[in-house]
């Protein structure tokens, strides 16, 4: 048995056939933002710029160079991670991501996780009792949770947490404690419980019901397995797979559109908001920059869902 | 210890059990089953699919499916004590340790994400409190007695791995892995080969005897109750017809349905020309069951009082029947 060396060669293979798509994405990035998108050298020269002047700034920002040229250009900074810089602050945008990336982590982390395992427990609760009263109770609720739009949801908390009650702040990061933290973080992870036991407790639901009603899950009552030792290790242990690929596929839709919404709505500087700014002053490096990473974020998802669906489950072993 | 002359103690008694839809109190699936097993005893419950057979072994166990309730009559009683109405938990300490049940379908019967050896395993460590080390040894000496050639590697493999005999031979270790008192096969051959079929039951079954435990075989093959069980009882549409031991049954059945069947058990080695036993009709609706005899409209020697009368226990030295115009 050469388990290591094997998932090695596995994801070393997952990842060279995932090529294509960041080519993919980075491609149809560059061409809408660099050969289609407007030329930022007039901008940034402000009025009256005399020919030389365009030429040096235009040779600068490669912009004189063939597409392709370009194009290739874009591809190796990605991977040398040399950004360049803001057109809007100057600031370097690897600076700017690594001021914000740990602001949208700590700031969804701890809704994403919670919700997940809320959303689980309480669809294990439901399918256990899979057609009574607590089931249509949990159901109805996830019901309410799913047709609320995440808006609806962020406004409403932050009127009763921030405004009513006056617990939590509504907007802004002022973060350097532990204390502090918490209390930033409480509404917008609350808003994210609410969102993920709407859209996650129905599907885990099904994905366990199914499994409840399995051959093996029948024989293990006959054996005597009790509720717990059932629900854990033979109706969870053997739907890890969707459960798996559901929640890690929803990280790169929470990194970028989850943390848009509610840094833009909070006011939270983290890579969700310097998205959003950067869409709107057309500020290209910085929009590149988090295209181009999120395709490789997605990739990097990918991969190591297919690497642990490999352990959870040993029928995907076989070759 | 239960000596060869000393009277068998009884370990199960079952009467009156009824088995109905929720919600329909008209429609019954099993009618006053009356079953009893003594220790070590081999029994095998034959009969058509839809006679009701595998919910009699179900309910031993308490797990009729969520949309059956068993009937008001009915009385399930191990070594004396009343099952029926036990909460889930009284049920659960049974199972798995005085009645183990061998399913019917070895391939998915299994946990699919965990090693033969970790399912054997666990059950070693609660039932018999076995360390991991001794239940290792003892799970090889189970599945060598079952004529597993190399146990030491099946105990690492993961039941997609393993054939369907195979299969069913580790849910036979397991089965007496818990030391039952009573065994419940569920038509476990009737996934698997003919010539699986018959070793693994032969093995099953000598396994038992070694051990004495009951065993409850389950099965629509007479001709494998035959080979292995001491006493027959056979079912027709939810209700055991007649109940013999083995060599009396079969050198004379009472019941026409019980002549019929064994009419229609092939003999593979010898006979070859002889015209395979087929019983006229089908077996009647559940919702639908004729008044009186429930296998009058099929049998060749119904009065006109079969169809009119239902017919009761007639008992006769250590066999029954329920027939109006018995065979001689």
């Amino acid at each position: 048995m050469t388990r290591a060396p094997d998932l090695l060669v596995f994801s070393l293979r997952k990842l060279a056939g995932a090529m294509p798509l960041i080519v993919g994405v980075t491609l149809i990035s560059f061409l809408l933002t660099v050969y289609f998108g407007p030329d930022p050298t007039h901008a940034l020269l402000g009025k009256n710029p005399t020919a030389a002047e365009v030429a040096q700034l235009s040779a600068e920002l490669g912009r004189d160079r063939s597409a392709p040229a370009q194009y290739l250009d874009y591809l190796r900074r990605l991977l040398t991670l040399d950004l360049g810089h803001s057109m809007v602050t100057g600031e370097p945008v690897r600076a700017m991501l690594a001021r914000t990336i740990p602001v949208s982590l700590l700031l969804l982390l701890p809704g994403f996780v919670l919700g997940t395992i809320l959303a689980l427990v309480m669809a294990a609760v439901a399918a256990w009792y899979r057609g009574g009263w607590v089931d249509r109770m949990i159901s109805g609720v996830s019901v309410v949770g799913m047709s609320l739009s995440f808006v609806v949801i962020l406004i409403g908390l932050q009127a009763v947490f921030g405004v009513w009650l006056g617990w939590f702040p509504v907007r802004g990061w002022n973060v350097t404690t532990l204390p502090q933290y918490l209390h930033h973080v409480a509404v917008p992870t609350l808003a994210f419980i609410v969102a993920s036991l709407g859209y996650n407790t129905r599907f885990f639901r099904a994905v366990l019901v199914a499994e409840l009603n399995s051959d093996q899950v029948r024989n293990a009552r006959a054996f005597g397995a009790g509720p717990v030792r059932l629900m854990l290790v033979h109706v969870i242990g053997n739907s890890l797979l969707p459960i798996l690929t559901r929640t890690l596929f929803s990280v790169p839709l929470l990194v970028l559109s989850g943390s848009l919404l509610i840094e833009s709505h909070f006011g939270i500087p983290g890579v969700g908001k310097i998205t959003f700014d950067a869409v709107m002053s057309g500020d290209q490096p910085v929009l590149m920059a988090v295209v181009g990473l999120s395709a490789v974020l997605f990739v990097i998802t990918v991969t190591v869902t297919d690497l642990l669906c490999r352990l959870v489950d040993p029928r995907l072993r076989q070759e | 210890m239960r000596g060869p002359t000393a009277m068998p103690e009884t370990l199960l008694r079952v009467s009156g059990l009824t088995v109905r839809l929720r919600g329909n109190a008209e429609t019954a699936l099993v009618r006053g089953v009356d079953l009893e097993m003594s220790a070590g005893e081999m029994l095998g419950l034959a009969g058509e699919s839809g006679s009701g057979k595998t919910l009699t072994g179900l309910s031993m166990l308490g797990l009729l499916p969520p949309a059956l309730r068993l009937g008001g009559t009915s009385s399930i009683r191990w070594l004396g004590r009343e099952l029926v109405g036990s909460r889930e938990r009284e049920w659960r300490g049974l199972r798995g340790r005085d009645i183990a049940l061998i399913p019917q379908h070895p391939m998915t019967a299994l946990n699919p994400v965990s090693t033969v050896g970790r399912q054997l395993a666990h059950l070693l460590k609660t039932r018999r409190g076995l360390d991991r080390h001794s239940a290792r040894a003892e799970s090889i000496g189970l599945l060598r007695r079952l004529a597993i050639a190399e146990p030491e590697g099946l105990l690492g493999r993961y039941p997609h791995e393993l054939s369907g005999g195979t299969c069913q031979r580790a849910l036979i270790a397991m089965a007496l892995a818990c030391r039952p008192r009573l065994i419940i096969a569920d038509e476990i051959t009737s996934a698997l080969d003919v010539t699986t079929q018959a070793t693994i039951l032969e093995q099953l079954t000598l396994l038992c005897r070694e051990t004495g435990t009951a065993l409850l075989l389950i099965t629509h093959d007479l001709g494998l109750v035959a080979r292995s069980c001491d006493r027959a009882a056979v079912m027709y549409c939810g209700r055991i017809v007649e109940q013999a031991p083995v060599e009396d049954l079969y050198a004379r059945p009472r019941h026409p349905y019980t002549a019929a069947l064994l009419a229609a058990v092939p003999v593979l080695d010898r006979d070859v020309d002889r015209p395979l036993g087929t019983i006229e009709g089908q077996v009647p609706d559940p919702a639908a069951l004729p008044l009186g005899c429930a296998f009058a409209p099929r049998c060749a020697q119904a009065l006109a009082r079969c169809r009119t009368d239902d017919p009761g226990l007639s008992v006769e030295a250590d066999r029954g029947y329920r027939c109006f115009a018995p065979l001689e």
